[in-house]
């Protein structure tokens, strides 16, 4: 369905892209992963021509994409910007129809009856008559994938489609994705969110160093990546490290940790349990225990679980032998789950294992 | 949509009575301020002779590009100088007080008192020179031969005593009756005249038509050698410029000869000499508030209904709407043509367009109306009307390009980026989705723009263009008020801009708000 042959991207002196070559076959959805600044929009927006390459080509259904193409191009692809871009000057209803009329050229009540069966299945109906800025951000992207559905396009381009939604509204654009995938379309997305990525995708592309660096299934990439650069940027996105010792700032931290399980769109409430405990653990427990703490913690988010892992130096202590009642009952209270253990070879001897849900 | 534009600012519309109570309380404040000339000027000079001028505490005007102004500047160059663009513009300075005197010639001084200007004398005496005046001629002429044929004729009138019959009759015994001359029944070539209209007696409007000596020269000069003959009515500062671009065959507007315009024009045989006196507030004479009413009801008398003067308005209302709205239409016409190849063009043509803009922007829309005028379209029309509409259709055109570059360049760029992947090509993301959104942005300053574009259309008389601005000046040499015709000037300005905003809202909304939205219209809806 789609190929990339030789891609090269500069940008002046930068080369975000030097060379992308790959094939994604109709029915496939595929996540683009990597860290910032690898081009992984910019190699979506080659697909439908927003973008040029500086070399090579990107051939859909084996049309190039070019000038001369793009009639046909958009035709067959259709896409979902992270900020939306609904036509302002339109309600949602016009904004629904106007490419049916103007571009598919179907008569105006086909288009209407097509809108408006969108717009149930996105569930905004009411919102028919409503102008763009009277929505909030998750209805606007709800209706941005109403507009593109209503081309019937046979690819579809997500540009992050779940950045700065909250976890409710990311479900169902989940379920959006997944229900236009079953009818055997090709989904294409760059994802900021491992957990979308791993969630819908057939198949995912980690973007490094101007390459397709690596790609596999969700499983093997997130799970079982080889190479070494896709095991730390994996690492990186699926955990938080923090080391305390006395000159440790709660505010910043928290705000990390609180910032970083939101990013995998945990839900708030999971949140909030996360920061309670790491407040009261290292606060409250470890820093009345401990004249000079030294304190080393990793969180992590998985299949909806929070797992906090909190290593300490100095004398063995287990934190349910402390005599801070209230907070450990707090603590037990929460979480999930709770290990100690202690390791006399480890520098940090002591180890709390936390699992929230 | 519009009105969301102005939710950061309170302003309400003004509704129609406030506007013209607002337009009546301005002007009675005016008409008060322009009649209460007692202001005390305790350290006044006292003028008796020509010399007590030549004093630096003296503030003294002249006619711009008047040879009194020269001779003052000779022999008054102790005094301060103002200079007015029209004699009767001194004359009101004078009795207002703003100067002390205004030096010009005494004959159309004399008429101004003659004809009842109060509250202002003649000194008796004048400055040394005199002033010779003759017929301005071109240094290459299209007509052969002219300036002999010229002087030829001069000598034949006064020989015969016409020239100093004519001369009696419009100076001395103050006639206003121009004579019935014969037009050229068969005329064999054609003569452009240049001329003022705003010196009586020796050139002006009596009604809607040109009267005085020197039209009446020229009637005889034309009809002698079997010409058609067409007058062209000129500031003074753009009359000499006409006749030495050959954009007028003669200048007959009692035209002094000065050797500064030697250099660029010639001259027939003296006609007659003018001698250069100056006119000083009488200050035995005061109005008080009970003449004021009187003067408010004669001075539109005369300034409207006497001499069917209202004729003449109502050509220079035609005149400055027909330049004004030929140039709106045409000019957004243009700027939509501007901005589309700009929006279609590479990085090469639209530096070049807007290197243009930026000329266009900086020129004064009066220099570049003179250089179109007698630089552009010299060789292709003289057709004043027409260039004038030209000129402004071009000022306006780039000013709504501008508009629109501005407008749409602000606009996100993910508006387009949308309309391209649902597959809008350029004109239609620009007709179907750019336009759409910019156009209630647009639209308040396109007002402004238009405005601000019937105003500034009041130069046009810089290239004998009568419209409404140099309609008010002809009238008010003849009624040597300025407050009146001034005022009124004004307010049909005002009333033009508020009917062709209408028009243009009107328009607008027959295309736009309030109407059912072009995609649903005729869709059977559910629910």
């Amino acid at each position: 369905m789609i190929k990339f042959s030789h891609i090269m991207k500069k940008y002046g002196e930068n080369t975000p892209i030097k060379d992308i070559n790959g094939e994604i076959k109709t029915g496939e959805v595929i996540s683009i992963i990597g860290p910032s600044g690898t081009g992984k929009s910019t190699l979506l927006r080659m697909i439908n021509g927003l973008e040029k390459p500086t070399s090579g080509k990107v051939f859909v259904d084996d049309i190039e994409v070019n000038d001369k193409n793009i009639s046909e191009i958009t035709r067959k692809v259709g896409m979902v910007f992270q900020n939306y871009n609904l036509f302002n000057h339109l309600t949602v209803i016009e904004n629904l129809m106007i490419a049916q009329v103007e571009i598919l050229k179907r008569d105006k009540q086909t288009a209407y009856d097509k809108s408006i069966k969108l717009l149930k299945e996105v569930r905004l109906l009411d919102k028919e008559n409503s102008y763009p800025n009277e929505l909030s951000g998750g209805e606007r992207q709800r209706i941005a994938f109403a507009r593109t559905l209503a081309m019937d396009p046979e690819v579809l381009l997500l540009d992050e489609p779940t950045a700065a939604l909250d976890p409710k509204l990311v479900d169902e654009i989940k379920g959006l994705i997944l229900k236009y995938a079953r009818t055997g379309k090709t989904v294409l997305l760059v994802a900021h969110s491992m957990q979308l990525a791993r969630d819908v995708s057939t198949r995912v592309f980690f973007l490094n160093e101007g390459i397709i660096y690596e790609e596999g299934t969700p499983n093997q990439i997130f799970d079982n990546p080889q190479k070494e650069k896709t095991q730390s940027f994996i690492n990186s996105q699926n955990a938080i490290e923090f080391k305390i010792d006395k000159t440790f700032n709660f505010t910043n931290d928290s705000i990390a940790l609180a910032e970083f399980c939101l990013k995998h769109n945990a839900y708030l409430k999971l949140v909030n349990k996360a920061l309670l405990i790491f407040e009261e653990i290292i606060e409250q427990i470890l820093f009345t225990k401990y004249e000079s703490p030294d304190i080393k913690v990793r969180v992590d988010y998985k299949n909806e679980f929070i797992t906090m892992n909190i290593k300490y130096k100095g004398e063995r202590f287990n934190i349910k032998d402390s005599n801070n009642d209230i907070s450990i009952k707090l603590v037990e209270g929460l979480a999930t789950n709770i290990d100690y253990s202690y390791n006399e070879n480890d520098e940090y001897g002591n180890k709390v294992e936390i699992k929230i849900n | 949509m519009s009105k969301k534009i102005n939710k950061n600012f309170k302003i309400a519309k003004i509704k129609a009575p406030i506007k013209v109570i607002f337009i009546l309380l301005l002007l009675c404040m005016v008409s008060i301020f322009a009649c209460s000339n007692e202001k005390s000027n305790s350290d006044s000079i006292t003028i008796h002779s020509m010399h007590d001028l030549n004093n630096e505490k003296c503030t003294i005007g002249v006619g711009t590009g008047s040879h009194a102004q020269m001779i003052a500047e000779k022999e008054l160059s102790k005094a301060k100088i103002l200079y007015f663009n029209s004699e009767s513009l001194g004359y009101n300075a004078v009795r207002e007080k703003q100067i002390d005197a205004f030096v010009f010639d005494r004959v159309p001084m004399q008429k101004a008192l003659n004809e009842g200007l109060k509250g202002v004398e003649l000194i008796e005496d004048n400055l040394d020179e005199v002033t010779q005046v003759a017929i301005g001629l071109p240094k290459k002429p299209k007509i052969e031969n002219e300036k002999d044929i010229v002087n030829h004729y001069l000598k034949e009138l006064r020989d015969d005593g016409t020239l100093d019959e004519m001369y009696n009759r419009w100076v001395y015994e103050g006639n206003e009756e121009m004579p019935d001359i014969e037009e050229a029944e068969n005329p064999t070539r054609e003569l452009i005249v240049g001329t003022t209209g705003i010196v009586p007696p020796f050139t002006f409007y009596k009604g809607d038509e040109l009267s005085g000596y020197d039209i009446e020269l020229a009637k005889r000069l034309a009809k002698k050698y079997n010409a058609k003959l067409t007058f062209k009515v000129y500031d003074y500062e753009g009359i000499i410029v006409a006749l030495a671009t050959n954009d007028v065959d003669l200048i007959s507007a009692n035209l002094n000869i000065t050797e500064e315009r030697m250099e660029a024009i010639d001259y027939s045989d003296v006609l007659y000499e003018n001698y250069v006196t100056a006119m000083v507030v009488d200050d035995g004479h005061y109005l008080n508030i009970k003449e004021l009413f009187s003067n408010l009801k004669s001075g539109f008398q005369k300034t409207f209904i006497r001499e069917n003067r209202y004729k003449l308005f109502i050509e220079g209302v035609l005149c400055t709407l027909k330049i004004t709205s030929i140039s709106i239409i045409q000019g957004t016409i243009l700027g939509f043509i501007l901005f589309l190849i700009c929006y279609n063009s590479g990085v090469m043509v639209n530096k070049l367009i807007n290197t243009i803009f930026w000329l266009l922007r900086r020129i004064p829309i009066v220099v570049l109306l003179m250089v179109f005028y007698y630089i552009i379209f010299s060789k292709i029309s003289k057709e004043s009307e027409l260039v004038a509409i030209n000129v402004f259709t071009i000022v306006f055109g780039s000013m709504v390009a501008e508009l629109l570059i501005n407008t749409i360049g602000n606009i996100d760029v993910g508006q387009t980026e949308a309309a391209h992947a649902l597959g809008f090509g350029k004109q239609n993301t620009f007709f179907k989705i750019l336009l759409p959104q910019s156009l209630p942005i647009m639209f308040p300053t396109y007002k402004n723009m238009i405005v601000e574009h019937i105003r500034s259309t009041a130069i046009v008389g810089y290239i004998a263009v009568q419209d409404l601005t140099k309609v008010g000046d002809i009238v008010r040499s003849r009624t040597y008020d300025a407050f009146f015709p001034l005022v009124a000037v004004a307010i049909i300005y005002i009333i033009l801009a508020e009917l062709i905003i209408t028009c243009v809202v009107k328009l607008s909304s027959i295309h736009g708000e309030g109407k059912e939205s072009k995609y649903l219209k005729g869709v059977k809806k559910h629910d």
